[in-house]
């Protein structure tokens, strides 16, 4: 019964988004309604549509706990003999529900855009953004409706259901795809704003002002997800590790880019009202990435170690909406972008210039991504399909970030220059407290980022001594010291801040975004590096007794153990545990590390759950394959330096991006009250 | 005043494109020694294909074909539906979801005496999905 209603709440949604986008984009004088009567519609829409969502959402979720086996999404995915949270986050472990989940964010998103009645001056902005949004959510709905309903009936309802795919009952499972989710619908907003501002023919301070919180919130939003992404890849067994540069990776990678261009041009445009053109059409394009990002995976298009099962229909489906978004957004752009009258000018030396430095490498590197990720289908065109592998990212991708990541430690110490060109800009009031702030004593501050740098290159140099390979162990030396010098530079960006303002009290929310966002991912590209190319790793087949040593570990298989399954505590499998002991210098037990094997009898699959020791120097990753004919067992041994440092990297910059939230939302409320 | 924006305008235009044309030339240099083409066995057998030279192999993994002596390296045999056959060696950690008679791509080299030594294999992640050019090319069934 609460299947129907829920599902009753989903259809309900769609009229009312319908009314939302009427009432909000057609032309002033056709309803006879007044700006204010207008913006009630709209916002009460929104929010209304948001409300219906929610239960459609909700309902969902209450026939997976339940165990309404007459849905048949719930069938297929869901067994009673499954524990709470994977009956929960299964519900978007499958393709109907997963898309419910990007509706629900969607609808929730144009409701917060909703909530606040907007200021007098941006309320002509805020009701055509949400007319923007309206329609969105029109096609996603309607998508979901009619090519993915989650809440077809089977009848006569099956007693039980055929359980979630094992590899899926993971903690991964439930906090990847929400927050990736979160990160690519946020920039749904930033795009209904952009368009909007096409469509109104301005985009001014203001815009840029409004536009920036949602920007940061998406773009946090997204490195969550992928963070969480790379993270379950690595510890899942197969998945290709942590970064593989697999089509839906760079899928969800190709936004992440443009985003970051975004959030940084924007700082431009609400400074000096310059890069307004290039700011609007990074608004179009990131979310278009974003809806890539989100249905080619499902499309089946493309080859992926992460894909799904599809039905070549919905394929269709989502690619007239991606090409009506294209043509509709691009087509306005085109039309709109020329009547853009320039913004202030700036020296080719100064802040802007160094985000405009910023943007063009993002940019540039986001092409060759998107081109490696599709050229399957390009040469297919041509007749055979030909991918491209990790040597064409590395080869192409790479050389763009070193000179980016170079300039990303010295672009905060610039100061903005716009004063120079003031003449077409309103933003002069703002720049004179603002450069005298900013004065940065470079001999002092680079020769302190320079010992960071070389201090952290001898570090790892010295870690590195067991490399036998002089060439890998300079690559890797040079690389440590590009991210030493990030992450001195992240460092200093914060004392200068603290200097300029007197106490680490004092530090503004926007300067400790910045700070952590850089300092981030300095220290993320040091895991990174060590993942890549520090890696030590052997297959070897144990009898109970023996040893094996990889790189400076030695480990001694204990012996093998069994349990059964036991519902009662939640596990649905049997397992197998390979005991193993890390045995320090002297033979002496160190500590006993448990991978285990996974056999599901509800579904016949088995899974490998690898066994990860943290420590601050890198991981211990073991995991347990199979028992060979001779008896042994076959167990992979890996020490994996520094991984844990990408991981606390990608936590600081979510850290510094929810700072940037905070400050350019409150700086919003600042200014327009 | 205007000229001074003007030419700022022209240095990072240039500048854009300076970063477009060497991710060109990066990209015509990286690209002839990275294409992996999709093969199947058949074609395999039919054409003449370098040992050592990186390609995708998808198939179906013929049942009671899977060998292995000390549970590290595999052998196995794929097949298509034209009836090919091809022995692949992998060494490593089978995947979760590898099974006899399921179809998988294996990334690697012929190894110049009728092997295919696979450095990769990608079975599927859910067991409904199946990887395009197996749909198109290569599955049995």
């Amino acid at each position: 019964m609460i299947a129907e209603w829920a599902h009753l709440a989903l259809i309900l949604a769609l009229p009312v988004a319908v009314m939302q986008a009427l009432s909000a984009l057609s032309p002033a004088g056709m309803l006879g309604w007044s700006g204010g009567f207008r913006q009630n519609i709209v916002r009460w829409s929104a929010l209304f549509g948001a409300i219906l969502t929610s239960l459609a959402f909700l309902g969902l979720v209450l026939a997976f706990i339940s165990g309404d086996f007459s849905v048949k999404t719930t069938f297929e995915h869901s067994h009673s003999a499954k524990p709470l949270l994977y009956k929960i986050s299964g519900t978007w472990g499958n393709h109907e529900g997963s898309i419910l989940l990007w509706v629900l964010i969607l609808a929730v998103f144009g409701g917060l855009l909703a909530l606040r009645k907007g200021a007098a001056s941006r309320q002509d902005l805020q009701v055509r953004a949400l007319g923007v949004q309206a329609l969105i959510v029109i096609a996603f709905l309607a998508f979901t409706i009619f090519t993915s309903n989650p809440f077809e009936r089977l009848l006569p309802a099956p007693i039980e259901g055929r359980g979630l795919n094992p590899l899926l009952q993971d903690i991964g499972l439930a906090l990847h795809p929400p927050l990736l989710y979160f990160g690519y619908v946020g920039f749904s907003i930033t795009f209904a704003l952009t368009v909007a501002a096409l469509l109104r023919g301005e985009a001014d301070q203001a815009w840029a002002r409004m536009v920036r919180p949602w920007a940061m919130l998406a773009w946090t939003g997204l490195t969550a997800g992928i963070a969480l992404g790379s993270w379950w890849a690595y510890y899942e067994l197969g998945w290709g590790g942590f970064w593989a540069w697999d089509p839906v990776e760079n899928l969800s990678f190709l936004p992440w880019l443009t985003g970051t261009a975004l959030i940084h041009s924007l700082m431009v445009v609400e400074k000096s009202g310059a890069l307004r053109v290039w700011t609007l059409f990074l608004g179009v394009v990131t979310f278009v990435l974003a809806i890539l990002g989100t249905f080619v995976v499902r499309s089946g298009l493309l080859t992926s170690v992460h894909a799904f099962a599809v039905d070549p229909s919905r394929g269709v489906f989502i690619l007239a909406i991606l090409g009506l978004a294209v043509i509709a957004a691009f087509g306005l752009f085109v039309w709109r972008a020329p009547q853009f009258k320039p913004g202030g000018g700036f020296a080719p030396v100064s802040r802007e210039g160094a985000l405009v430095l910023n943007n063009l490498f993002l940019s540039t590197g986001a092409g060759v991504v998107l081109l490696g990720t599709f050229f399957p289908l390009i040469t297919e065109a041509f007749g055979q399909p030909l991918t491209v592998g990790k040597p064409y990212f590395d080869a192409t991708f790479l050389p763009f970030m070193v000179p980016l990541l170079l300039l990303m430690a010295l672009g905060p110490f610039l100061p903005w220059r716009q004063a120079r060109f003031a003449a077409g800009s309103g933003g002069e009031s703002e720049a004179g407290p603002k450069r005298r702030r900013l004065r940065l004593r470079p001999a002092r501050g680079l020769l302190t980022l320079l010992v960071v740098a070389l201090g952290l290159a001898a570090l790892v140099i010295t870690l590195l001594s067991w490399q036998s390979q002089p060439r890998l162990t300079l690559t890797i030396a040079l690389a440590m010291v590009l991210a030493g010098w990030l992450l001195g530079g992240g460092v200093l960006t914060l004392l200068q801040r603290v200097q300029a303002s007197g106490s680490l009290a004092k530090v503004t929310l926007l300067g400790w975004a910045v700070s952590l966002a850089h300092a981030g991912l300095g220290i993320a590209v040091f895991g990174l590096i060590a993942g890549s190319a520090m890696v030590q790793e052997r297959t070897v087949n144990l009898k109970p007794g023996d040893e094996a040593e990889v790189g400076h570990l030695t480990f001694r298989l204990e012996g093998v153990r069994e349990t059964q399954v036991d519902p009662a505590a939640g596990r649905n499998y049997i397992s197998a545990f390979a005991d193993l002991a890390v045995l320090d210098r002297q033979g002496g037990v160190q500590m006993i590390l448990s991978p285990e094997r996974r056999f599901y009898p509800i579904r016949q699959d088995s899974t490998t759950e690898a066994a990860i020791h943290v420590t601050w120097l890198g991981d211990i990753f073991l995991a347990f394959n199979t028992q060979a004919p001779d008896g042994g067992f076959i167990v992979s041994l890996s020490w994996r330096p520094l991984i844990p440092w990408l991981y606390f990297g990608c936590f600081l910059m979510v850290v510094g991006g929810v700072c940037g939230v905070l400050g350019s939302w409150r700086r919003l409320a600042r200014m327009s009250s | 005043m205007m000229s001074s924006r003007v030419r700022s305008r022209l240095l990072w235009v240039s500048l854009g494109a300076v970063l477009a044309a060497s991710a060109v030339l990066l990209i015509v240099f990286a690209l002839p020694g990275q294409l992996n083409a999709f093969r199947t066995p058949s074609q395999l057998a039919t054409l003449e294909i370098q040992p050592g030279k990186t390609l995708r192999l998808g198939g179906q993994i013929v049942p009671g074909s899977y060998a292995t002596e000390d549970g590290i390296t595999h052998l196995f045999t794929l097949t298509d539906k034209e009836g090919g056959v091809q022995v692949v060696r992998y060494s490593g950690a089978l995947p979760d979801l590898f099974r006899e008679g399921q179809g998988i791509i294996a990334t690697g080299v012929l190894d110049g005496q009728g092997g295919f030594d696979a450095k990769t294999l990608l079975t599927k992640h859910d067991e409904a999905y199946v990887p395009r050019e197996l749909r198109d090319h290569a599955s049995a069934q």
